[in-house]
């Protein structure tokens, strides 16, 4: 019994992975085969730990000769395990973290809303079910004739049910529920739920009216507690230390956010609510401007400060000028614009479609373009080259383009995007700096000059963070990336993991020469057969071999080493290889055969059962 | 004399080693490369694609092999990304993702800033099963990548819309230190399939993949003097003969020149020694 | 190769041989039938001469597959120049997907049209999506039919096609479309893997047929494998110097069937070391190779007589990583100098490394594995080597049992035919490229594109 069910099992999976190869039904039989391995191999892992720590704390309390090594292993294993497993120093991840947003927990079965529309859910004679995204919140009542979601219906679930049938008919009914099951007008883009983490959320502070506008519309207990969870989550004030002197010059907090404030006497940051990822990339930069291109009067302006800081050379002027010339132009920014002023091909909605094919059309587009073509007039654009951060925000500037001639909203988006990926100016001092700095040295007063600004921004924006991280609440400690920078695993897979095996792996090249030395011996013809091919293609594979037979002729060009290389891999090489290939194949397959079979058992050992 | 050359300590035969490699190193000894006609079908099959192709590149080595497979690891990323072809990385090495992190820091990060997750690259990571992934990603891809290596759902990947399997790639390039690798790719992929793949694997793995050239494989890099190969076409295609850090194959082909010369001579060596014993005896009375 | 006695199989060919070439023979005819029948077809016809679209489109299921073609036939456009009396018909067009531009049609002129697009919805007057840009060669026209396989349909979902030509100056013709709808059904059998079920039933059969052969009582001889009779040697080397027997499954895991054929050589070094009373020491890269190992070393010692000397902590884990088991191997073989290490299993980069180690040691080796790469350098430094097939009949080698030597037999027919198909195929192919016979080609693409794809 002890040898007949492994052999069952042997036998069973393994004619299963050969039927499932050629009859397409049971294909996933052969995959859920294959799958059922590798759990039995994680399983062993557990038994295999064990064995390690046995053996070696076996060693330890015996004390054989070498213990000490296991003391080692023993901690190497047991600190890996737990900064791997824990995910030790590793941050929550951002696109799972939903920064922003405050959860309350809310089960769908206590969501009291639901949405319905007409229509059926086609059905899929491949049998494959709604998508997983909407698991639960998507029902058809077939005697009414309609069909039902619970919940706010998200982008990612609007898409996945359109492509679960591609029907115009099913997808504008989908349409049409997405629209409805949304939140009220003034919760749009606050209020969210989330089916698969049981949560209502809420993206921001909550206002009186925003927590009475959700309190009305339902009033299970149920509901009513949450809402009143998230808005007491929502409204919690979180604050830090900072110097009034870590505050940037013209700091306002209410230009930021009105959930923002600065305790002067206190020296203390405050912030209510969750802080959302834009708000406090927008804080840093609300005050530390995006750097203009540096026009040459500016440029000149720059070299004059530094030449009254200290000495400047040459070389140093021309690399401030190459550095300055290296950042972004605003014959760029305009071309930049004016391709967002294009018309551009946007897909039409499920609606569109189907109107047109109800009023008889046979050719269906599935893109129509829209916006008619935009482009700056020279009015904007000298506004926009004389735009200076320093003076004017972003903001402003869209303001004065505005009032100098039409502007859409994508352009609009596109001129702040461009910007917005620009560094600032203290950064771009900063660069400047290093180009100055390669190419000769900088006293203290010029390096203040070019990097105070710099220092300004970072330490601001390590309050930020540090604000922010304050103000957020952590929802899933594990998201993170086990082998993030910076974690301790990252530090022992970088400095020890990733020495030790390349190091091992190096020692090949050292054992290859002395087998080189010891064994190559032409003993008979075979062998000198063998040493001639060895040399041709130790040469071949280097400059020496080229170099060594590059004086041939043309005609005689067959006869180069690196060409005779060429020819013994793809014919010698190949045709060996073939062979064993070929062999090894076979003797797969027949051992595999017996292994099936149960002809050959002596892998279970040798026993009389 | 005899005798002590023919049982000479192999530690001296270490130290020898240990200097062909290092001098050339320290001195910065560099040789000219000319590319073989397989580096150039791997060239040929990059460059030939047009520019927003997708191109999926398995990273299936470890840190042992990062000295043979790195620098062509590093050409690939930077080829691509110079053609502005999509890049999807895959791994089906455990540490296989942090080959792709590197390679990204290195190239990506540092010299194409422009380039955005998620529109321009995506690391969809790890997926242990060995061939058995690439068997299932050949018909469905999303059965096993929902999410991509930072637990994104790849439905919130503009780039992987529309991208259901393996077969909506233009291109695979695969670079194996051993199993799974370019033979499974190969085997699951390119023969059922019909999708080109090309690859660069270790100088020992090279024999083995020589029988699918060219009609599974329509080229190979092998080792150090592959990616050496593809290195040099790579820069002067694209004038980046300046930028040390993609010269990193070439630079590494000094102590390969060296260490051959090294293990020519050792043979010869040790056949001398073996020739002159055997006359010794022959004559001993 | 290590040594053995040559020639024994050729110009011997009594009893079970001679079933066995008459079974080579008989494959190898059907072979060159199949190759020569299969290529036949009909020639097409040459269409009018006027700029249009297509003139009809069918759509069908693919026959014979998992349910996710869809065959869509069409004929071509009347403008196509390429559709001429002297064209040959070919084999099955797959997807048209990724076919490139050839331009293989015997007119000399440029052909008006360049390719065809098919696109496919899933109602009839939806919105159609391009599947297949597809550039027919002349030998893709039969009875005045274009085929294009559309794959990654899903099965039993109803689907409606639209073909359109596109002229070489890139203007396309409005569309011919299907005014039913086309659905993918899942049949029974894969009907692309035919041959290989064929080539399956062949080999195993033949490893079948010889095992109830050899069971039948007719004796089967197997020539001298050095590497395994070996194993006594080493182990007793062992014992008289009183230090340990290392034996190394390999690195992979129980999935792999070299780590199999390796614990079954294992078996026996167990049973010779029980014997000779010596240590036995298995130090396993994988828990589920460990756990194996045990059982199979344990019973080793009980056939032998001798449960009371198995211990079970000779055999341990110790650690999935290449690079660090073989750093323990390395340092363990310095420090402990087993005087007999066996390799028997698949093996990567360390093979070099472990075996130099042990040639350091002055240790007697024998290495047996699978990986082509690998051989060289076991062959450089060990002993003994067991190549490829070698190692995999190690278990029919040392067990003798007449089942497993059948199983050999059987092994070396798949060799007789692999070999004749070699053959023949490459003797085809270059009878091809020397008359350029059309018939010939066809033959080999068929060799090459149908049954050994």
């Amino acid at each position: 019994m002890k040898r007949t069910v492994p052999l069952i099992i042997t036998a069973a999976g393994g004619f299963t992975l050969i039927v499932a190869f050629f009859i397409p039904a049971t294909e996933s039989w052969g995959e859920v085969a294959a799958i059922w391995f590798d759990i039995l191999a994680a399983i062993a892992f557990i038994l295999g730990g064990g064995n390690l720590v046995r053996n070696h704390l076996k060693k330890i309390s015996d004390q054989t000769a070498g213990w000490a090594y296991s003391v080692i292993t023993l901690a190497a294993f047991f600190i890996t395990l737990t900064v791997g497993l824990f995910k030790v120093g590793a941050r929550p991840m951002e696109q799972q973290e939903y920064y922003g947003q405050r959860f309350a927990s809310l089960s769908l079965e206590d969501f009291p809303l639901e949405f319905s529309v007409e229509g059926t859910i086609p059905p899929k004679k491949s049998g494959r079910r709604l998508p997983d995204s909407v698991h639960g919140q998507l029902v058809a009542d077939a005697a009414a004739g309609t069909i039902s979601f619970r919940g706010w219906m998200e982008p990612n679930q609007l898409d996945d049910l359109k492509n679960y049938k591609h029907l115009l008919e099913w997808q504008a009914t989908v349409e049409t529920l997405y629209d409805k099951a949304q939140p009220p007008e003034p919760l749009r883009g606050k209020a969210f739920y989330h089916a698969g983490h049981r949560a209502l959320a809420f993206a921001g502070r909550m206002s009186e009216f925003e927590y009475h506008t959700l309190r009305e519309l339902a009033g299970t207990p149920e509901w009513l507690a949450a809402v009143d969870a998230l808005y007491e989550a929502t409204n919690q004030t979180a604050e830090i230390e900072c110097p009034a002197d870590a505050l940037p010059e013209r700091f306002d907090a209410a230009a930021i956010s009105p959930d923002l404030s600065y305790d002067e006497e206190l020296q203390r940051l405050r912030f209510t609510g969750p802080m959302p990822l834009g708000l406090r990339d927008r804080m840093v930069r609300r005050f530390f401007p995006v750097a203009t291109p540096l026009s040459p009067a500016a440029e000149q302006v720059l070299v004059n400060l530094l030449k009254q800081a200290g000495p400047l050379s040459e070389a140093q002027i021309e690399a401030l000028s190459k550095a300055a010339a290296a950042g972004w132009t605003f014959d760029q920014l305009i071309a930049e614009v004016n391709r967002a002023g294009e018309p551009v091909q946007v897909p039409k909605t499920a609606r569109e479609m189907l109107a047109e094919k109800q009023a008889g059309a046979t050719v269906i587009e599935p893109m129509k373009t829209v916006g008619e073509k935009r482009t700056l007039n020279n009015l904007q654009q000298k506004f926009l080259r004389e735009f200076d951060s320093s003076e004017m925000t972003v903001d402003d500037l869209v303001e004065g383009l505005r009032r100098m001639g039409p502007l859409s909203a994508r352009q609009v988006a596109a001129l702040r995007a461009f910007l917005a990926k620009q560094p600032t100016a203290a950064e771009r001092n900063k660069e400047l700096g290093f180009a100055l700095l390669r190419a000769g040295p900088l006293t203290e007063e010029q390096r203040d000059l070019m990097f105070g600004d710099y220092r300004k921004q970072i330490r601001w924006r390590r309050y930020v963070g540090r604000l922010f991280a304050a103000a957020h609440v952590v929802k899933f400690p594990w998201s993170g990336e086990y082998r993030a920078v910076g974690t301790p695993f990252w530090w022992l897979y970088e400095y020890a993991f990733k020495p030790l095996t390349a190091t091992m792996f190096a020692m090949l090249a050292f054992y290859v020469a002395s087998a080189a030395f010891r064994a190559f011996r032409a003993k008979n013809l075979e062998a000198v057969l063998l040493l001639g091919t060895a040399f041709i293609i130790l040469l071949g594979r280097t400059f020496a071999g080229v170099y060594l037979t590059s004086w041939l002729p043309e005609s005689l060009s067959f006869l180069r080493i690196e060409e005779l290389t060429i020819r013994i891999m793809q014919w010698f090489n190949t045709a060996g290889n073939r062979a064993i290939m070929i062999g090894i194949a076979l003797g797969i397959a027949s051992t595999s055969l017996k292994v099936l079979l149960a002809v050959d058992r002596s892998y279970l050992g040798t026993g009389g059962d | 004399m005899l005798e002590y050359v023919a049982r000479l300590d192999r530690r001296w035969i270490f130290l020898m080693m240990l200097l062909a490699v290092a001098i050339p190193i320290l001195f910065q000894l560099r040789f000219p490369e000319t590319p073989t006609p397989l580096a150039k079908a791997v060239f040929d099959a990059v460059e030939n694609l047009p520019p927003g192709s997708k191109v999926l590149l398995a990273f299936d080595y470890d840190p042992a092999s990062e000295g043979e497979l790195g620098p062509m690891a590093t050409a690939f990323v930077l080829h691509c990304a110079k053609k502005g072809h999509k890049m999807y990385f895959i791994a089906l090495w455990p540490v296989g993702p942090q080959m792709i992190d590197d390679q990204i820091r290195k190239v990506i990060k540092t010299d194409f800033p422009n380039l955005v997750y998620g529109e321009d690259y995506v690391n969809l990571g790890f997926k242990p099963g060995n061939e058995g992934v690439i068997k299932v990603i050949v018909t469905d891809l999303r059965q096993l990548y929902t999410t991509d290596d930072k637990g994104v759902n790849i439905d919130k990947i503009p780039m992987m819309q529309g991208i259901r399997s393996v077969q909506d790639f233009d291109l695979v390039i695969n670079v194996s230190a051993g199993y799974p690798g370019t033979k499974e790719w190969v085997q699951y992929a390119a023969t059922p399939y019909g999708i080109p793949v090309v690859g660069g694997c270790t100088g020992v793995q090279a024999p083995l993949l020589y029988p699918y050239i060219p009609d599974q494989l329509p080229g190979l890099l092998g080792a150090i003097k592959g990616a050496a190969e593809y290195e040099k076409l790579v820069v002067d295609r694209y004038d980046l003969a300046d930028v040390g850090r993609y010269l990193e194959g070439l630079r590494r082909m000094g102590p390969q020149l060296v260490a051959h010369m090294l293990m020519i001579f050792l043979i010869i060596a040790g056949n001398v020694i073996y020739f002159a014993q055997r006359r010794q005896e022959r004559y001993r009375p | 190769m290590s040594s053995g006695h040559r020639g024994r199989y050729v110009g011997c060919l009594h009893g079970q041989w001679q079933w066995a070439w008459l079974f080579a023979q008989t494959v190898a005819a059907l072979l060159i039938a199949c190759c020569l029948v299969a290529p036949a077809g009909a020639q097409p016809d040459r269409p009018p001469s006027e700029v249009a679209p297509p003139a009809e489109v069918i759509a069908k299921d693919h026959p014979w597959d998992g349910g996710h073609k869809i065959d869509v036939l069409f004929r071509p456009s009347p403008d196509d120049d390429r559709v001429t009396r002297d064209a040959e018909p070919s084999a099955t067009t797959q997807g048209g997907s990724d076919a490139n531009g050839a331009q293989g049609g015997p007119s000399d002129q440029k052909p008006r049209i360049a390719a065809y697009i098919v696109s496919r919805a899933e109602e009839f007057h939806g919105v159609y999506e391009d599947v297949a840009f597809y550039v027919p060669e002349a030998a893709d026209y039969r009875d005045g039919w274009l085929r294009v396989t559309v794959d990654k349909c899903e099965r039993g979902e109803p689907y409606f096609f639209r073909v359109r030509a596109v002229a070489s100056s890139g203007a396309q013709s409005g569309f011919a479309e299907t005014s039913e709808a086309a659905i993918a059904r899942r049949q029974w059998f894969d009907g692309g893997r035919i041959w290989m079920l064929l080539i399956t039933v062949i080999l195993c059969g033949a490893v079948v047929t010889f095992i109830l052969i050899a069971r039948s009582g007719r004796s089967l001889r197997v020539r001298r494998i050095a590497g395994l009779e070996a194993v006594d040697e080493a182990v007793g080397r062992a014992t008289e110097m009183g230090r340990s027997v290392l034996f190394i499954p390999g690195i992979q895991d129980m999935n792999d069937i070299q780590t199999i054929a390796g614990l079954t050589i294992l078996a026996r070094v167990a049973r010779t070391a029980a014997e000779y009373d010596a240590r036995v020491e298995v130090p396993t890269s994988r828990s589920l190779v460990m756990t194996a190992a045990r059982e199979t070393v344990q019973s080793a010692f009980m056939a032998a007589g001798r449960p009371d000397a198995y211990d079970p902590n000779s055999i341990y884990y110790v650690t999935d990583e290449q690079f660090g088991y073989v750093a323990y191997l390395s340092g363990m073989m310095v420090r402990e100098k087993p005087a007999a290490c066996f390799y028997m299993g698949s093996f990567f980069a360390e093979s070099l490394i472990l075996a130099e180690t042990g040639n350091a040691i002055g240790a007697i080796q024998v290495a047996g594995t699978a990986q082509p790469a690998q051989l060289p350098f076991f062959v450089a430094a060990c002993d003994y080597t067991l190549i490829g097939e070698e190692f995999f009949a190690a278990s029919a080698y040392l067990s003798g049992e007449p089942d497993q030597l059948g199983s050999l037999k059987g092994q070396d027919v798949g060799k007789l035919v692999v070999g004749a198909v070699l053959i023949i195929g490459c003797g085809l192919a270059t009878m091809a490229a020397i008359t350029g016979s059309e018939t010939l080609e066809a033959a080999v693409a068929f060799l090459k594109g149908t049954m050994l794809r």
